[in-house]
């Protein structure tokens, strides 16, 4: 038996209140009354504030998003931007992430794992306040976690038909009929997240299987939601605090505090229009930067800005008919396209090269295996490949959307293999339709997507025989069935290194390269939690 | 009067009946995953598969049209399938309020810009009067609303401050905030109906200035003044009011650009967002809402045709 121990971090605050926009009505008034004659009229904002002896901060926190989810329901819904807002901050986990993307307590207080990991017993924080009032007991634990189960397919496939139980009130164990070694990463984080909460809330559901109601244990909780407008998070002020305040942050492990009073998060689509709020200060934070726009944030004394490893732009074949079944031809494709060029046009400077499968957000899992098939760019070695597939003339059919410049992507793609002698052609669509028409196998032969990143290798849902692309070999499914009964992290790894090598020679698809998600923010905003994302549980803004 | 107004309240139905009927065909001959864009690009097909099933979408489009017009007539628009469950009745009146007030906004703006220059433009024809107006009209005409947008935010909104970038503050906020957060946007809106009002007045002063009662007027000697707001600008308001409606049906229904741009949770972000998302229950109701505005909105302009020309009977 092995057991892990919460790790903690530090800040100190007082918190103030402000309000945004009260100065400048006299100007308002006097142009706009010679126009409309309505502009008489004037109220005044106000914000009671606090300080302490060297800085004061604003009680209101303003983040500009460049999505809207359809649900905050971490558990079911993968949207990236629900994960930004409630993850950590209305929702905790029983295990988080540290830096080293390793597996930590968090709601759990400590965890009992047996030697060959195939059963796990979670010791509970006791004291843990919902923010209905009630105290989280595993009975709440259970519910949320066989609910994430059942509504996450990479997690049944993971646990089988295994499910948590309660043993008392303050522990919880889980048992499979085989080692599950990366059980705790995965739990930790994963594209829908093992979040925790009450037992009601959990059979609470609206008609699209989502939780009606918000109810976490984070140190935040959910106020309210104005659809295209703005979701606003509140302080909960039963929040206890854990670990050791005095330690520094960790990945999302350790001591957390809510400084602000409100956080609110608004819907933003237009990029120019994020930007030109953070210039003004009206927001405190904005999301998805371009290489357009960072250059003008990151050069602005007042602001600053964030990028990391988001995840991966990947060209997936059609494996189930036509050209992309043909391993020879996919490799053709791979030995005559130059990766810079296509990583260029569609990210500008916002990307890496690198052969990972993972990103290095995910270090434990980072390996260059396979690289000798990285990024050839020999178009005279992928002709003769060409002809050793059998190639005789037939149309090559990629399919992609026309969001994120994949189509522009799917251009150059197409120039290129014009280049090698294929016949292309491009269908470009809308992101729902591109959803839609990439379920025919009959439709496509190929489609260009991207990937978030994932906490553990088998997460990648490509890898999935039923997922669009339809990656069906019997190698590859030993490996990862050898990847997931691996009995330590240690073999996980080996398996996961021979798996990517396989990939690459195989091709199930082509993994591009390394998108930058970035983030520019104000530098009076302090103490949020950049780690795959920004995060604000922990952030204030100084006057 | 009375029964002409009920004839036309009548004839809205069969009109409403038909718009649902190409909405629903459209939208669901369109290609698109509801399940997909409410689960996230990450979701297996598994779980696409099942909530297309929970929501009912693996049907034959018939019976989905007969469930969803048969709760429309129970006055039941549906929820949301991906925004956060909402009933689209609230969803639609939530969205309505920004859009009404960023369109009234923005036609005043119009109204007082385009009418007195329109005006002017005639009674000074030819003169640099005239020619300032047409340069500003053919402006407002060729600007597009993002482009002008834009620049009204760099300049009030970043340089001077005057203005909040973007976002919708409701009424409740203070009158101060609520009218700083839509006076870019109604500006941006505005400036475009504006302009063709300009042209709109302007060309049908001419035509009426030239006529002959006003022509006998100013041989009678009645001044200047007069001639111009209470004979000749009454009778040229006929072309000004269809215009002034079907501005207010455009600024109603197309503010899609300038809601975007300066992040107005409006009916045209709705819409947008609907869309994308192929969330069928809202786009369904918000293009039946707006098929109703649009005639609710013909019928009240032919009314008004009456009280400013009482020549005119409507029967």
């Amino acid at each position: 038996m092995y057991e892990i121990d919460a790790g903690t971090l530090f800040f100190i605050s007082k918190t103030q209140e402000e309000e945004f926009m009260k100065k400048g009505l006299k100007k308002v008034i006097a142009l706009f009354l010679s126009m409309t004659c309505v502009m008489s009229l004037a109220a005044c904002s106000s914000g009671d504030s606090t300080s302490n002896a060297t800085k004061t901060y604003k009680s209101v926190i303003n983040i500009a998003a460049n999505q809207e989810a359809p649900s905050l329901d971490l558990m079911k819904n993968t949207t990236a931007i629900g994960r930004y807002i409630c993850s950590g901050a209305v929702f905790e986990k029983l295990v988080t992430l540290n830096a080293n993307s390793e597996p930590v307590p968090e709601l759990a207080e400590s965890i009992n794992a047996s030697a060959d990991s195939s059963s796990y017993v979670f010791n509970l924080r006791k004291g843990v306040k919902f923010h209905d009032g009630t105290e989280m007991k595993a009975a709440d634990v259970v519910a949320s976690m066989n609910r994430w189960i059942n509504g996450y397919s990479s997690a049944k496939t993971l646990v089988g038909t295994s499910r948590f139980e309660v043993v008392d009130d303050y522990t919880v164990k889980i048992a499979f009929t085989a080692p599950c070694v990366t059980f705790l990463s995965v739990i930790a984080s994963s594209s829908q997240v093992a979040i925790i909460t009450t037992a009601s809330a959990c059979t609470n559901e609206d008609s699209n299987g989502y939780l009606t109601n918000y109810i976490g244990t984070g140190p935040y909780k959910f106020k309210e939601w104005k659809l295209n407008d703005v979701i606003t998070l509140e302080k909960f002020n039963e929040y206890v605090p854990y670990g050791d305040a005095n330690a520094s942050t960790d990945g999302w492990a350790g001591y957390k505090n809510a400084y602000a009073t409100t956080i609110n998060f608004y819907y933003v689509p237009d990029e120019a229009t994020r930007v030109a709020g953070l210039q003004t200060g009206q927001y405190d934070c904005a999301f998805g930067l371009s290489s357009d726009t960072y250059d003008s944030v990151n050069n602005n004394s007042d602001l600053s800005t964030f990028a990391e490893q988001g995840g991966t732009n990947v060209l997936v074949f059609n494996k189930k008919q036509g050209l992309g079944a043909n391993q020879l031809f996919r490799q053709a494709v791979n030995t005559g396209i130059n990766y810079t060029d296509l990583n260029t046009v569609m990210a500008g400077k916002f990307f890496e090269l690198g052969s990972c499968y993972m990103d290095n957000t995910q270090s434990y899992w980072v390996t260059d295996a396979g690289k000798a098939n990285y990024n050839i760019n020999d178009i005279t070695k992928a002709k003769a490949l060409l002809a050793q597939s059998g190639y005789n003339g037939e149309t090559f059919r990629i399919l992609t959307s026309n969001i994120s410049n994949f189509d522009k992507l799917a251009e150059v793609l197409r120039q290129e293999l014009v280049a090698m002698g294929i016949n292309v052609t491009v269908t470009t669509v809308d992101w729902a339709t591109f959803t839609s028409y990439r379920t025919d196998p009959t439709g496509y032969d190929l489609y260009l997507t991207s990937f978030a990143s994932v906490s553990v290798p088998s997460q990648k849902v490509y890898f999935g025989s039923t997922y669009p692309g339809w990656t069906n070999d019997a190698q590859l499914t030993d490996y990862l069935n050898q990847f997931n009964s691996a009995t330590t992290l240690e073999q996980a790894k080996a398996v996961w290194v021979k798996t990517q090598e396989y990939c690459w020679q195989t091709l199930p698809i082509i993994n591009l390269g390394h998108y930058t998600a970035s983030y520019g923010y104000s530098k009076k905003l302090e103490g949020s939690v950049n780690y795959q994302g920004m995060y604000f549980w922990n952030a204030r803004v100084a006057e | 009067m009375g029964k002409y107004i009920v004839k036309r309240i009548i004839s809205v139905i069969p009109v409403l009946f038909v718009v649902s009927i190409i909405v629903f065909s459209l939208l669901h001959l369109t290609p698109g995953d509801t399940a997909s864009a409410i689960l996230g690009t990450e979701a297996s097909q598994e779980d696409i598969n099942a909530l297309n099933h929970r929501l009912g979408l693996d049907k034959p489009i018939i019976i989905q049209y007969v469930d969803w017009i048969g709760n429309v007539f129970r006055g039941d628009f549906g929820t949301s399938v991906a925004s956060n469950n909402e009933a689209v009745s609230s969803m639609i009146a939530t969205h309505f309020k920004p859009t009404i007030e960023l369109a009234g906004y923005a036609l005043m703006i119009s109204v007082f810009l385009a009418l007195p220059l329109g005006m002017l433009a005639a009674k000074f024809k030819g003169t640099v009067v005239d020619y300032g107006v047409s340069t500003v009209a053919l402006l407002g005409i060729s600007l597009p609303s993002f482009l002008l947008g834009l620049g009204l935010m760099m300049l009030f909104a970043v340089k001077l401050r005057w203005f909040p970038v973007s976002g919708y503050k409701p009424w409740s906020a203070g009158i101060e905030l609520h009218i700083k957060s839509l006076t870019l946007p109604a500006i941006s809106l505005g400036f475009m109906y504006a302009a063709f009002m300009m042209r709109i007045t302007r060309a049908s002063m001419l035509e009426v200035l030239n006529s002959d009662y006003i022509k006998m007027a100013k041989a009678k000697g009645v001044k200047e003044s007069v001639i111009v707001t209470k004979h000749a600008f009454r009778n040229s308001l006929i072309t000004v009011i269809t215009v002034i409606g079907q501005s207010l049906i455009g600024a109603l229904s197309g503010a899609v650009v300038v809601e975007t741009l300066f992040g107005v949770p409006g009916m045209g972000s709705l819409i947008v967002n609907s869309i994308a998302r192929r969330d069928y229950q809202v786009i369904q109701a918000v293009v039946l809402v707006m098929a109703l505005l649009n005639v609710s909105i013909n019928l009240i302009v032919d009314l008004l045709y009456g009280i400013v020309d009482p020549r005119i009977r409507l029967e």
